[in-house]
Formats: C-alpha cells, sequence, structure tokens
C-alpha cells in the first residue's frame, strides 16, 4: 500500500491534523513532544487496531481528559491501483473500509479482516509493522532476546519466509513462462521424447524434417553422379587404350614393312646355300681325311718310341732281378746254418735254467730264516717293556687313593671341635637377635609421642604461619588457615615466633612399655642359651664359627667325592697282580721260542714291530716257528745229498758254457737277426719264385715288340717318348698295327678325291673354290642379320613372325573399333550428367542453408534447455536458501555503508543475523552484537528491516516508517543510508520523522517534506 | 607489330553453389557479359585477335552443350575478332568434352580450338602463335614443351598460349608446370598463361591475366591488352578490367565504444548494384548493445552472401549483471561464469533433440558454446527489457 493521506480528529493531544503523503519519501519533522511519535501510533491502530475493544489501551488515545472518541482516517492505494479508506474510531467505536469511496463495510471486526485480506498479512503477523515502523530507541529491538520486545515473532518470520518464497519463485516462474511462446514443446514435453513430426512439431523439426529430405535427395543424386562418373571414367580409360592401340598399331604395321623386305633377302640366301652345300661336303670331308692324316703322322713316331723304350726298360729290369736272385740264394743259404746254431744253444739253456734256479732258491730261503731268527728277542723285549710301563701306573693310582684316604680322615678329626649347625639353627638365633633389636627400638622410640591440635578461628579466614622443629632434626615452616593435626612419638617444637614457642615432650599412653621389657629379657635369655650352645660369646662370633663350619663340611664332601671317583684300592692290586703273572709266562716263552735265558740289552728302540697281545704273541711265535721248519725242508729238497758249495760250484761252471755258447751265436750271419727261423726261410724261397716268374714274363714282352713291323719312315730317333703308364707291350704293338692300317686306307681316300677332281676338269683347288663360295654366303648373311627385325634371322621364323604381326594387326583394329562402339555408347549414357551434377548443387546448397537454419534454431532450442535447466535448479536453490536475496541485499548495503569488507554477513534460515569481523590476522571470527558500535548495530539493523520490505514490496508495496532511528549514525554514514533508501523508495514508501531534518536535506535525495510545527 | 588480347580461366558455366539459384544465373550470365566486354573492348581498339588460355568451361566434361553454344553466339556478333582458344584442366581435350559435343558446324569461323599443339600464324602483324591444348586434368609436364629452335622464324613475333602452374619450389605440385623462364628459354617475345585466377606478372614476358569475372572473394583478374613492336621487344601490357560484380569482404571488430556508428558503417547499396558481400564480425558487447547488434544483423542478413558473426556479449556486464536480483541473479551469474571460464554445457540440455537417424549431422549442426549461452543471455536480457527496462 501507499499511504496518500491521514486524518486524525481527537487523537491524543491532537486536536484535527491531516497529512498527505507521497510515494518515495517522506520526511516529517518537527521539534521533540510535537507528536511524531503520535502519528507513527496513529497510523498503526488505523491498520491493526481493535476499533470495537474499549481496552485500556485504546482508552489511552482519548484526549487527556475527557470522553472524546479518537478518530483516524487513513487513505492508501494498493498495488492493483485501488483507491481505499479505513476509518476508525476508539475506544469502542467504528471500523469502516471504503474502496473508491464506496462503502464496503462498518462492522469493525469485518473491516479489519477485509484489510488484512487487502494488506496480504495474516492476523497473526501484524507484529510486521513493529518490525517496518521503528519507533524512537526502538532501532534494535530486533536484536532483542526478549521475545516480548522483539518484533521478530515466529509468525512474522514465517510470514516473511512465505512471502519471499512466493516472490522468488515468481519471477523465476515469470522469466519460465516468458521464454514459453513458440516453444510449448519443450515446456509440455520436456524430454522431447515423444514429440511428433507434421505441423505441430517444434520449428526446427520441420527444418530437420526438410533436411533429411535433402539428404535423401542428395544421396540419390549422388549415386547418379557416382554412374556418371563412373561411366565417364570408362570413358576417359577407353579413350586411352584406343590411342595406345593405334600407336601400337601404328609400329607393327613399320615393323611389317621391314620384316617383308628381310624375307626377300632371306630366300636369296637360302638359295645360294642351297648350291653350296656340295662343296662343302667334299671340302669338309677332304680336310678331315688331311687333318686326320697329319694326326697319324704325328701319333705313329710317338708310338714306335713307346715300343723301342719299352725294349730297353725290359732288358734292364731282367739284369736287375737276375741279380736280386742270386743274392737271396745266398742269403737262404747262411739262415739254414744259424738255425741249427740256434736249436743248440736252447738245448744247453734249458739245463743252466734249472741249476741258476735252484741256487737262487737257496739264496732266498737263508735269508728268510735270518729274518725271522732277528724278529723273536724283539718281540719279547717290547712285550716286557710294556708290561713294565703297566706296573709302574697301577702303582701310581694306588699311592693317589691311599693319599685321599688319608685327607678324608684329617677332616673328619677337625669337625669333632664344631658343636652340630645347621642352617636353619643359625637362622633361628639370628631371628631372636633381630627381634631383641625391634623390642629395643620400640622401647626407645616409645619414650614420647604427641598428637596436637590447632585450630585456627576463625577458620577459612586467616592464615598462621609457624615452624615445626621434631626431635631437634630441623624446622620446618608451615601454613595453615584450616585446623591442623601434627603428630609424632618424637619431641616437638611449635614456634609461632613473635607470639610464642611451645616445646612437648612425653610418652605414649598407649604403648605398654613393660610388656615390651619382659619380652626383652626372655628373647636375651633364649639368645643366651643358644650361644652356649654353640661355644660363642655373641652372635658376631656365631656367624664366623658357622662360616668356618661350612667351608670344612664343603671340602669334606668335596673329598669324598673325588675318592668315590676313584678305582677301588683292591681292583688296583688285582690289575697289578695279573700284569705280574705276565711277566713271569714271557719269561718262560722267551725261553722255549729263542733260548735265551734273558733278553740282551742292546735292541733297537725304534723296532717297528707292534707290540702283542699275549695270545697273538704265542700264535706269532708258533706261525714263525711254522715257516723256519718249511724253509729247512725246503732247503733240504733243493740239495738232494748235496751240498751247498758243490751246488754253487756246478752252476758257475755251466754258466760259463752257456755264455760262451750265446757269443758265438751273436757272432753268425745274418747278424740283425738273434736267431733264423724255418719260416723266414719258406718266405726267401717263394720270394725267389717271383722273380723267376717275373723275369719269364719281361722276356717274352721282349721278344713280342720285337717281331713287330717298324716303318723306315716314321723315324723314332730324336722322339721322346711319351709316359704311357699301364700301357703293355701288347697294347702297344695293336696300337701300332692298327694306326698303320688307318694310315692307308685315309692315304687312299685322299688320292680318291683329287684324282676325281682331275676327271672332272676343275683346276681351281678344292680350298680355293670353297672359300670363295663361302665368302659370298657369308656377305649375304651378315646383310641379312642387319636387317629388322634382327633377331629373326631364319625364312621360317620370319614368315611366321609375318604371320603372327598382320593377325596381331587385324586383332588390334578389331580392338579399336569395339572401344570405339564402346565409347559411343557411354557417351550416349551421359546424358543428364551435368543436370544431375547441377542440381546436386543446387539441393547441396540448399541442405547447407537449411543446415544453417537448423543451427540457429537449435542455438534457440538449446539456450532454451540451459535456461530451463538452470531456472529449475535456482528453484530448488530457493527451497534450499530462502533467505539469499535477503542476505545478499543486506550484503551489499554493508560493502556500501561499511567498505573494505571488514564484515561478513549471512542470514541463515531463522532469518537471524550472524555476523563475523575481521580480526587482526585478517581471518573472519564471529562476533557478537554487543562488540558493535550503536551506530553499526542500528544501520544492521535498518538493512535487515529494509530488505524485509524490499522482499514484501515484490508481492504489495510496503510502508516504512523511521521515527528518528539513525542518532547513531555519523555523518559519513547517513547520507549512504539516505541513498539506499531513495533506491528502495521506488517501491517502499518512507516516513521519516525526525527532530534534526538539517541532518537529511543537507543529503541528496528527493523528499517530500512536512513541517508538522507547521501543521500542529 | 602485335596486337591481341591475353585472357583465360572464364570458368562459363560455372555452379556458384554457394548461392541461390537465381543468384548463381546472375552471376553466371555475368561471365557471359565479362567476355562480351572483351570482344567489345577488342573491336573498339580494333584489335585483331583474342588469345585465351584455358579454362573456357568451368567443367568441360559435364557442361551442358548450350554454354559453349551461348559463348559462340556472342562471338559471332564480333565477327572480326578472332577468337583462338586452347582447353585448361577444367575442360580438357578428353572423353566428352563439350568441345567435340557440339558439331564443327556450331563453330563460328573466327573461333578456332587448338587441337592438342599448334603452330598458328596471323598474318596481321606476323605472329606466330605456338599453343598447346590440355587433354588431360592433371600432368606432370609442360604443356609447351615441345617447342624447338627450329619452331622460331626470323622476323616473326612469336607467342606461347598455354594452361598451366608454375614451375617453382613454392608451386611443385601444381598440375602442367611451366618454367619461370620458358619464354626466354624458348625465344618467346610473349608467353600468355592461364590458370591463376589473379592477375601475375612473372616477368616481362610472361604474364597470367587472370579471370575476367571473380569466381570467388580475392579474385583480381582483368583481361591483358598485349602491344609487341616487333621481334624481341619488351611487350606493352595493359590490364583491361571488363568484371561485371564487385567481390567484397567485410571485417569489423566490435566494442561499445564504437557500436554507435556500427550500423552506418556496414556498406550501404544501391538497388540493382552487383556486389557480392561477405562480413565477419568480432569482438564483445554488452547485453544491450547486443540485443541491438543481432537486430541489425537479421535486418542486413539479406545484403550478404555470408555473415561470420563472432560477437560475443561482455561476461562482465555489469548494467546487465545489476538487472537481475535474488535468484535470477544467480541464473545470470552461472550463465556469464559459463561463458567467462572453461565450464563444459550441462550435456543433458542436447539430449533427445536430434532424430537418431541424422545424428551424423550432430557435428555439423551443433553450435557453439559461446553461441547457446550468448543465445540464452539474450533471452534474459529480453525478459528484462520487456519488464521495463531497468528494475
Amino acid at each position: 500500500m501507499i499511504i496518500s493521506k491521514l486524518e486524525l480528529t481527537s487523537w491524543r493531544k491532537i486536536r484535527t491534523l491531516a497529512l498527505e503523503f507521497r510515494e518515495g519519501i517522506n520526511l516529517l519533522y518537527g521539534p521533540n513532544e510535537i507528536g511524531k511519535s503520535t502519528i507513527m501510533e496513529a497510523i498503526k491502530q488505523a491498520l491493526i487496531g481493535d476499533a470495537a475493544s474499549r481496552r485500556q489501551e485504546y482508552k489511552d488515545l482519548q484526549p487527556w481528559g475527557t470522553d472524546v472518541t479518537a478518530k483516524v482516517n487513513l487513505f492508501f492505494t494498493t498495488r492493483d491501483g485501488k483507491d481505499y479508506r479505513v476509518y476508525k474510531s476508539f475506544p469502542g467505536g467504528k471500523g469502516d473500509l471504503y474502496l473508491s469511496g464506496v462503502h464496503l463495510t462498518e462492522d469493525p471486526h469485518k473491516t479489519q479482516r477485509k484489510l488484512y485480506e487487502i494488506l496480504y498479512i495474516p492476523e497473526k503477523t501484524t507484529g510486521l509493522f513493529n518490525l517496518l515502523f521503528i519507533d524512537q530507541g526502538e532501532a534494535l529491538n530486533i536484536f532483542d532476546k526478549d521475545r516480548k520486545k522483539n518484533p521478530m515473532a515466529e509468525e512474522t518470520r514465517s510470514h516473511i519466509r512465505n512471502v519471499i518464497k512466493e516472490t522468488a519463485f515468481r519471477t523465476l516462474q515469470a522469466f519460465q513462462d516468458s521464454l514459453k511462446p513458440g516453444r510449448d514443446i519443450l515446456f509440455t514435453n520436456p524430454d522431447m521424447k515423444k514429440f511428433k513430426s507434421g505441423r505441430n512439431a517444434p520449428p526446427y523439426m520441420r527444418l530437420l524434417e526438410d533436411a533429411r529430405e535433402e539428404r535423401e535427395q542428395l544421396k540419390e543424386l549422388r549415386e547418379q553422379i557416382e554412374e556418371f562418373s563412373q561411366r565417364l571414367e570408362e570413358m576417359e580409360k577407353r579413350e586411352k587404350e584406343i590411342k595406345q592401340l593405334s600407336v601400337d598399331k601404328g609400329k607393327k604395321e613399320e615393323l611389317l614393312s621391314h620384316m617383308a623386305d628381310k624375307e626377300v633377302e632371306l630366300e636369296k640366301l637360302e638359295k645360294k646355300e642351297l648350291e653350296f652345300k656340295p662343296l662343302k661336303q667334299d671340302y669338309e670331308q677332304f680336310i678331315k681325311i688331311v687333318g686326320q692324316l697329319e694326326e697319324l703322322q704325328r701319333a705313329l713316331p710317338r708310338q714306335y718310341a713307346r715300343a723301342r723304350q719299352l725294349t730297353l726298360d725290359l732288358t734292364e729290369k731282367i739284369e736287375k732281378q737276375q741279380a736280386t736272385q742270386k743274392e737271396k740264394q745266398q742269403y737262404k743259404a747262411a739262415l739254414k746254418a744259424k738255425k741249427e746254431k740256434s736249436e743248440q744253444l736252447k738245448e744247453y739253456e734249458r739245463k743252466f735254467k734249472d741249476l741258476e734256479q735252484a741256487y737262487t732258491g737257496l739264496l732266498e730261503i737263508n735269508k728268510n730264516l735270518s729274518g725271522i731268527n732277528r724278529e723273536l728277542p724283539i718281540l719279547f723285549a717290547l712285550n716286557r717293556t710294556e708290561l713294565d710301563k703297566d706296573v709302574a701306573g697301577i702303582e701310581k693310582k694306588i699311592t693317589g687313593y691311599e693319599k685321599t684316604e688319608a685327607g678324608l680322615k684329617n677332616l673328619d678329626k677337625q669337625l669333632d671341635d664344631y658343636p652340630q649347625m645347621t642352617q636353619k639353627k643359625i637362622e633361628d638365633i639370628k631371628k631372636i637377635a633381630h627381634a631383641i633389636d625391634k623390642l629395643e627400638t620400640q622401647l626407645k622410640a616409645a619414650r614420647s609421642a604427641l598428637k596436637m591440635q590447632f585450630e585456627v578461628a576463625p577458620a577459612g579466614n586467616r592464615e598462621i604461619a609457624f615452624d615445626l622443629k621434631i626431635d631437634e632434626e630441623g624446622t620446618v615452616s608451615r601454613k595453615t588457615s584450616q585446623p591442623l593435626a601434627v603428630e609424632d612419638f618424637r619431641q616437638l617444637s611449635f614456634l609461632y615466633p613473635g607470639h610464642f614457642d611451645i616445646h612437648i615432650s612425653g610418652r605414649p599412653v598407649d604403648i605398654d612399655v613393660d610388656s615390651i621389657h619382659e619380652k626383652l629379657r626372655h628373647k636375651k635369655e633364649e639368645l643366651k642359651q643358644h650361644l652356649t650352645d654353640m661355644k660363642v660369646a655373641n652372635t658376631a662370633e656365631l656367624e664366623k664359627k658357622f662360616l668356618e663350619y661350612c667351608q670344612l663340611t664343603g671340602e669334606k664332601e668335596k673329598t669324598q667325592n673325588r675318592l668315590d671317583s676313584l678305582t677301588p684300592l683292591e681292583e688296583l692290586n688285582r690289575q697289578k697282580a695279573r700284569i705280574e703273572a705276565n711277566r713271569a709266562s714271557l719269561q718262560q716263552d722267551l725261553k722255549k721260542y729263542t733260548g735265551m735265558e734273558a733278553l740282551p740289552g742292546d735292541l733297537p728302540a725304534d723296532e717297528p714291530l707292534r707290540l702283542l697281545s699275549g695270545p697273538e704273541l704265542r700264535d706269532k711265535l708258533t706261525e714263525n716257528k711254522t715257516k723256519r721248519d718249511n724253509l729247512t725242508e725246503r732247503t733240504a729238497g733243493i740239495l738232494k745229498n748235496r751240498t751247498f758249495a758243490a751246488l754253487e760250484k756246478e752252476y758257475r761252471e755251466n754258466e760259463k758254457g752257456y755264455r760262451k755258447l750265446q757269443a758265438a751265436l751273436k757272432e753268425m750271419e745274418p747278424k740283425d737277426l738273434p736267431e733264423a727261423h724255418q719260416g723266414r726261410i719258406d718266405k726267401i724261397e717263394y720270394e725267389l719264385k717271383k722273380i723267376e716268374q717275373e723275369i719269364t714274363a719281361k722276356e717274352n714282352d721282349k721278344q713280342l715288340l720285337g717281331n713287330m713291323e717298324w716303318r723306315a719312315e716314321f723315324r723314332c730317333d730324336n722322339v721322346t717318348p711319351e709316359s704311357s703308364p699301364g700301357q703293355t707291350a701288347q697294347q702297344i704293338r695293336d696300337d701300332i698295327k692298327e694306326m698303320l692300317t688307318r694310315l692307308d686306307d685315309l692315304t687312299k681316300r685322299k688320292e680318291d678325291i683329287l684324282k676325281k677332281r682331275k676327271q672332272d676338269g676343275l683346276d681351281e683347288s678344292l680350298e680355293t673354290e670353297y672359300l670363295r663360295k663361302k665368302e659370298e654366303i657369308d656377305l649375304l648373311v651378315k646383310r641379312s642379320a642387319a636387317m629388322v627385325p634382327i633377331e629373326v634371322n631364319t625364312i621360317e621364323k620370319i614368315k611366321n613372325k609375318i604371320a603372327e604381326v598382320k593377325e596381331d594387326l587385324e586383332r588390334k583394329a578389331a580392338d579399336i573399333k569395339a572401344k570405339e562402339i564402346n565409347m559411343a555408347e557411354l557417351k550416349t549414357k551421359l546424358g543428364g550428367y551435368g543436370a544431375a551434377a547441377g542440381e546436386k548443387n543446387r539441393v547441396e546448397s540448399r541442405h547447407r542453408h537449411t543446415l544453417e537454419e537448423i543451427k540457429r534454431e537449435l542455438t534457440d532450442v538449446y539456450a532454451l534447455k540451459l535456461l530451463l535447466m538452470l531456472i529449475e535448479e535456482e528453484k530448488e536453490k530457493a527451497q534450499q536458501e530462502i533467505f539469499k536475496p535477503l542476505e545478499d541485499r543486506i550484503i551489499r548495503g554493508v560493502e556500501r555503508l561499511i567498505p573494505g569488507g571488514k564484515y561478513k554477513l549471512g542470514i541463515d534460515n531463522n532469518l537471524d543475523m550472524k555476523i563475523s569481523a575481521r580480526d587482526v590476522g585478517g581471518d573472519f571470527r564471529d562476533v557478537s552484537r554487543e562488540d558493535l558500535s550503536f551506530g553499526t548495530k542500528e544501520q544492521l539493523s535498518f538493512l535487515l528491516r529494509l530488505s524485509i520490505a524490499e522482499q514484501l514490496s515484490q508481492k504489495e508495496p510496503q510502508v516504512m516508517i523511521l521515527d528518528d532511528s539513525f542518532v547513531n549514525t555519523d555523518h559519513y554514514r547517513l547520507p549512504q543510508l539516505l541513498e539506499l533508501i531513495e533506491q528502495s523508495s521506488r517501491t517502499i514508501q518512507f516516513l521519516i520523522f525526525t527532530c534534526k531534518q538539517e541532518d537529511y536535506l543537507r543529503c541528496k535525495g528527493r523528499f517530500h517534506t512536512i513541517n508538522l510545527e507547521e501543521l500542529l | 607489330m602485335a596486337h591481341f588480347i591475353h585472357t583465360s580461366d572464364w570458368h562459363l558455366g560455372n555452379s556458384f553453389a554457394g548461392f541461390d539459384r537465381d543468384t548463381a544465373k546472375k552471376l553466371n550470365r555475368a561471365r557471359l557479359d565479362a567476355v562480351k566486354a572483351i570482344f567489345v573492348y577488342a573491336q573498339k581498339k580494333k584489335i585483331p585477335f583474342i588469345l585465351c588460355a584455358g579454362d573456357v568451361i568451368d567443367n568441360g566434361q559435364l557442361a551442358a552443350e548450350s554454354i559453349l553454344l551461348e559463348l559462340f553466339a556472342v562471338v559471332k556478333q564480333f565477327p572480326h575478332t578472332r577468337l583462338i582458344l586452347t582447353a585448361g584442366n577444367h575442360d580438357p581435350l578428353m572423353a566428352n568434352t563439350i568441345y567435340s559435343r557440339v558439331s564443327e558446324e556450331s563453330y563460328p569461323e573466327n573461333v578456332q580450338l587448338v587441337q592438342r599443339r599448334e603452330r598458328i600464324r596471323i598474318a596481321a602483324g606476323n605472329v606466330k602463335i605456338l599453343a598447346a591444348s590440355n587433354s588431360e586434368k592433371r600432368g606432370n609436364y609442360n604443356p609447351l614443351h615441345w617447342i624447338q629452335p627450329e619452331d622460331i622464324d626470323d622476323n616473326m613475333i612469336h607467342v606461347g598460349l598455354a594452361h598451366g602452374g608454375l614451375a617453382n619450389e613454392k608451386f611443385q605440385d601444381n598440375p602442367f608446370p611451366i618454367e619461370p623462364g620458358f619464354a626466354r628459354t624458348k625465344k618467346l617475345d610473349y608467353l600468355a598463361l592461364g590458370d591463376w585466377h589473379s592477375y601475375k606478372k612473372i616477368n616481362d614476358r610472361t604474364y597470367y591475366c587472370g579471370t575476367p569475372e571473380p569466381l570467388q572473394f580475392g579474385d583480381a583478374g582483368c583481361a591483358l591488352h598485349v602491344t609487341i613492336e616487333k621481334q624481341g621487344a619488351i611487350p606493352k601490357v595493359e590490364p583491361v578490367n571488363v568484371s561485371q560484380y564487385e567481390w567484397l569482404q567485410e571485417e569489423v571488430e566490435l566494442s561499445d565504444r564504437d557500436f554507435p556508428g556500427f550500423k552506418a558503417k556496414l556498406a550501404q547499396g544501391n538497388p540493382g548494384e552487383k556486389v557480392i558481400r561477405r562480413l565477419t564480425t568480432a569482438g564483445f558487447l554488452s547485453a544491450k548493445n547486443y540485443k541491438t547488434y543481432k537486430e541489425i544483423i537479421r535486418m542486413e542478413r539479406e545484403r550478404y552472401y555470408k555473415i561470420d558473426d563472432r560477437v560475443s556479449i561482455t561476461p562482465t556486464d555489469t548494467d546487465f549483471l545489476d538487472m537481475a536480483d535474488g535468484y535470477m541473479k544467480a541464473l545470470l551469474q552461472r550463465l556469464m561464469d559459463m561463458k567467462q571460464q572453461d565450464f563444459p554445457l550441462p550435456e543433458e540440455i542436447f539430449n533427445n533433440v536430434i532424430p537418431q537417424d541424422l545424428l551424423d549431422l550432430e557435428q555439423s549442426l551443433s553450435p557453439e558454446k559461446q553461441a547457446i549461452v550468448d543465445k540464452a543471455l539474450l533471452k534474459l536480457y529480453n525478459y528484462y527489457r520487456t519488464l521495463g527496462g531497468d528494475k
């Protein structure tokens, strides 16, 4: 609403008043007590006052001390441009409402309900007027913790919340609705899944249809063009092929003409060659015969030389073999003689070896016997030495045993001087001594014990400090304000310097000293008895004696253990007796086996013979005896009634004879052989036979060569024969024979040819004729070979080639013809290519245009979808952060008033303001409102109210009444505030009451000023 | 003294695929008009012959015979001007060539089509033309390679005529490469070349004349009026402009500061003017200016062959940002953030828009992210504008 007029009659101290207001800012000024608050109250009562009520608050509206009713007439216009008037009288008065001068209702209650309806406020939120109409001094009431004083009642907050929500949604919704025309489908079918094409389809869909159609057309056209283009390509290909074929054809035709020339030349040549053929044959045969004859004439002397050489070789070889034959016969005779001598020596050797064996056998036996005889005494000596060592060992052990036994006896004797002492007993005595000590300490301690109780009065309010000395040990400073107890057995001194000192000594009343004495006496007696038993004067002596006792018993135990570990004496004596018996038995054996009474003293000390046990020694002695007997027996066998000296002499004589015979054999031929055998003689005989056979064969060959035909014209005197490996005399003879036959034959054939030419009357030699004609032909060949085609040089081949090329030419001509026809056909099929290409270009251009249009349309659709999405998101956000717009508004206001980002503000969902400010470090910390200056609080309070009014004004213009609300605001911020007010005055009507109008009028701004002093 | 016109690359019958049918037709008509203008010039200047160095027809194997016949109709109007044509890589003398599809009788008497390679003597000016037609689309050889020293006669003026690229390192892969020094090596007085669409003097004796009528933006050709005093004299070459249409490219960089003059800056055209225009715009504008800009562009679109619109809303437009508050402001800020930072757009906005069978077009259809966001911002801006401007 916009208030246009206020009329008051008999309202408190105002008799009559008529005020006219304007939209925007109305500045009402006047001195204190002029009635500014009264006017504001009147507006409020006109809007929410209960005219029917007779409550005191309404009675207070009457002029003081009268019964006249207070009357108010408020004229206002609402957002929809309707002019209303509300008339109310108080108390128990009327409540009328008029619309454009027409009476709507006169029932005060109905009037009130209707008013709420018009102003869009629920009855419970009339507190809103307290928020927007700021009474003097009440600027900070929105921060008041007292709910009654704070105009932000729960209902009011809820109302503001609802209005803001509604307006926020309304703005977003209005924008959303504005996007709708022409794009309904996006609203009715936002996911666009089921939209239809056709007349109702969105424009871009129709365009897409076009695009689709164009694509189809293009596809068809492209296919057509592709087909055309293929044909054109084919045509181009044909054209190239024809061009190539024509070139090839031209080349072939040229070739054909060349070949015809060559054919003529070749035919000429062929004829010439045919004529030349018999001459050529004769000439070739003649040349061949002459050649062969020359060959034979060269070969025959060589072959004769070979025969001559072979004859000489054979003669030489026969002579050589005959010499060998003679040598071998002599060697055979020597071998036979040596063989006889060898046999003689072998016989003699057999006899001598027997004798030598007997003699050396005897020498060996004698050596063995002396060895056995030497070994025996050593064995005995060793055994005896070992037995002596054993005896000495046993005796040493016996002495050790006896010594230990004596030591044990000595310890027993020492222990006899000590009473029986056990650990437990000593401990018991020590316990008694300890008990005595304890009792004596108790007794000593019982001399003084005291408990003192200090009461400090009054407790808690006073403190005393004093020193406490115990048993003269030192002073401890204490302090107390509470009751304190000091308790000790010892002597106490309580020193309260400057006031008094108290020294206390005494004995505890609760300790039985006599009983301690009695116990002490009893214990001392008991101890004395024990010490007497232990033969000591005091406990210290007892401990010393017990220590000695323990040492002795320990040593005794050790000695006893050592004795127990030794071999018993009886056993040792038994062992000694056994060794002694062995020694006696050894002595007996010595006599028995060696016959010696006693062993010699100079036996080798390092004798390697091992010491044997008794039975082993005996076995050894027996074995020794057997060997000796055996050897003696063998000696007898060898000697056979001869003496050793006789045997030895016979051996020496035989040895001499044997050596002599051996030397004789060595001197016989052949010396390289130690002896001759029959095998060797047989071998020589075989070789002799072979040599004889070879001599016979060679003599036969020699004879064969001597008998053959030697032609005088083939002299071989100066001819060096070539080697002819493996060629036998027979082969050489046969070769010469065959060569002579061929020679005769060829000579005859040569002569026949020459004779025939003579008969034919040909003077020219065969060779001259041949060469002349040959030259003629060669010339022809050379000429034809140089002609194209050079690779073809026979008449047959050229004929074939000509036929082939002709055929190829025909084929090419046909091919060209076919291709030309094909090209003509293709050409007829190309009609419409240009038109199709043109059409394609046109459709492509149209298609591009369509796509561009679609792109434009799609830009719009996507933009719309983007907006719809963002609107939905903002709506969602509006649900979550209801007071965000309010918060933004206040933040902007604060930035204006208090620049520099000093404060940060937030409005929570309960419409409570959270303020944080920068600390020294620059970080934001929450601040309580008490920490803010009155000015800042005043401004923040106003900003919150202003923002609420702005938000509410979006639904229905609001009126804000400020009754000197900026008394704490400085001259810097006031103009800023007024600027904010002016900005908001487009939607809010301001009624500003002040007594300091100059503060406002100094500022920029369009004010409607009302001087109340003039009116009242 | 020799006197002739050197022209090439007429490209008659071009499809002008980027244009609508009528414009394409007009542009093709203009090509023939340009050719006619050459003849008019020759007649006026009494120039005895015109040499055309290939690519007479845009697609010699496909073009309708009528295109050549229309040309012949024009040529017939100038019976005293001889036209010597060579075939280029666009109209080579190969299968289905338009030159053999029209009957021999239809060739006007003053038209001579060079068959592969020819030595043509022209009495007027004592000129010997050594010309070659291409018989394939690509060839890695100089079409005039066959010229021998004995082709050069005493006291005659020798002119080479061929269609091919330049054989140098920069253009290694050009078909039919012609060495820059070819005219000097072969003792030609002038080498008339075709293939390039813009005029280019290679040296004193070698020239590309370019197409007489632009085929696309950037083409800057003309006909060349060549005068050669005598054998060995340096030819005098005079460009003759016969083009019918002007192809203009405009580039505008926009900002809010210079935006007020934007509309005035756009070229003003006269009805019936023969200009093909292309406009490229770039820069950032406030939402307010952007809206106006878009309206101007929409209105001007018809006058342009193509407009490359790369203008975007300034992502920090405070006036725009101040228009909204509350959740609407948050929404606006999010859009601005999307512009400024590289946030991808939510995938779901693209879902289910393009039908399955056209998904392969998605790539070519997908607008740029900036364009979508700008469009959304524009909608938001328009909304506030319709609400009554400032809030």
